[in-house]
């Protein structure tokens, strides 16, 4: 295991002084809830960003950080709950950020092509909040959850300024006040300096 | 060039996504809640009778500096009265005077906070003196609203705590802002609504 490591920081550090290129993409991320987080809030996300940048230690693998944000929201009519012996009835107003920092792995196996598909796999940090506003009271719950996400898209080549279209799934580990948060989005971005 | 445009479009864009933060309440009427808790081992269905005031008493605290008790207007108490008896009767229940050794008592009371926020300019300290030239500009403003609360409690005078206190079955709470004018239909639909989540107080 030391040893594969060792190989792994040599690899990287050698790789980074060989990178031909690197380039930065801001995406427009659009995001639908999964499993608990689409219980809380049903509604697609239409606010969201991504940032990327990525290091091309090869021409074809590239390494890098992602950030990004995502904002779920639905507004609850006039409805009752019940929680063992309580029942309360009002409006709810439920928002939810999804904040996910990762490091990321990309693969293009035809990089020089016009239209170049990639596969990608991030690991990291997603980061959640939750709030509730239900009459003049407002509940938070956040976590900050190991998170993956693995990755499918496509890129647009024209010179050093492309488009790309990509798919990802973001899971984070339970932990914190919240239970496991997943979502899917759909990211259509502007990528320069490839 | 390039470089520039893209990170100009991107501030751009992230300030057009988060100035986009979706709105949350806009009428008093938004924050109006209902809530209601009950003891599950009461057997509310066995019970048949209730005695309940014809006036709501207003909790402010005055009674424990040993004054007199203050109440809701009476024009007020009379349509809230009127509702509750209404979904009781629904419900099954009969109302009888409290010297008929009814079943249970039904005891309905208000309640009034106010909240006020103020806002001071911390920088007054340096400019207060020039600010006419400046423009119009308080140092500190503040606003405040009233939250209103209708409790409504149901105890069985059989039914005492350790200490001798009677012990409420079932609690039903009302709260929201106050507006300007007092709409009965407002109140009103908020104590059907307490009672339609109460089913459980159904008797035979």
């Amino acid at each position: 295991m030391k040893k594969a490591l060792h190989i792994l920081i040599f690899t990287f550090i050698v790789s980074s002084a060989m990178a031909q290129s690197h380039y930065t993409s801001f995406q427009y991320t659009v995001g639908f809830g999964s499993g608990s987080l689409n219980s809380y809030i049903s509604r697609t996300s239409w606010r969201g960003f991504t940032l990327n940048y990525v290091n091309l230690v090869r021409p074809n693998i590239g390494l890098g950080f992602e950030a990004g944000w995502s904002l779920f929201y639905e507004n609850k009519p006039f409805e009752t709950y019940t929680s063992g012996n309580v029942s309360y009835s009002g409006k709810q107003w439920r928002y939810s950020d999804e904040v996910p920092v990762l490091a990321t792995f990309t693969f293009f196996p035809m990089p020089e092509s016009e239209i170049s598909p990639f596969a990608g796999f991030g690991i990291g940090i997603l980061y959640s909040h939750h709030r509730t506003d239900f009459g003049q009271y407002t509940f938070n719950n956040e976590a900050w959850q190991f998170g993956l996400r693995p990755e499918l898209g496509i890129m647009y080549n024209t010179d050093r300024t492309s488009l790309s279209l990509s798919g990802k799934y973001f899971y984070g580990l339970k932990g914190g006040d919240l239970p496991s948060q997943s979502f899917f989005t759909l990211n259509l971005g502007v990528v320069v300096n490839r | 060039m390039k470089r520039k445009l893209f990170l100009i479009v991107a501030i751009f864009s992230v300030i057009f996504l988060w100035g986009c933060y979706p709105e949350g309440p806009q009428y008093t009427e938004d924050l109006d809640i209902v809530v209601t808790n009950h003891n599950p081992d009461y057997n509310f269905a066995a019970k048949g009778t209730y005695a309940m005031p014809d006036r709501i008493v207003k909790i402010t605290g005055n009674m424990k500096e040993g004054d007199n008790p203050e109440f809701i207007p009476d024009a007020t108490a009379t349509q809230i009265i009127a509702k509750i008896a209404s979904n009781m009767e629904n419900l099954g229940w009969k109302r009888v005077a409290v010297g008929a050794s009814p079943d249970v008592l039904l005891t309905p009371a208000e309640l009034e906070s106010t909240t006020v926020m103020y806002y001071y300019d911390y920088w007054y300290w340096w400019y207060g003196n020039n600010y006419p030239y400046w423009g119009y500009n308080p140092p500190a403003y503040y606003d405040s609203y009233i939250t209103g609360t209708l409790l409504m409690s149901i105890i069985d005078k059989s039914e005492l705590a350790g200490n001798g206190a009677p012990v409420r079955q079932w609690t039903g709470l009302v709260n929201g802002i106050l507006s300007g004018k007092y709409s009965p239909e407002r109140v009103n639909h908020l104590i059907d609504k307490a009672f339609d989540q109460s089913s459980y107080l159904k008797t035979n």
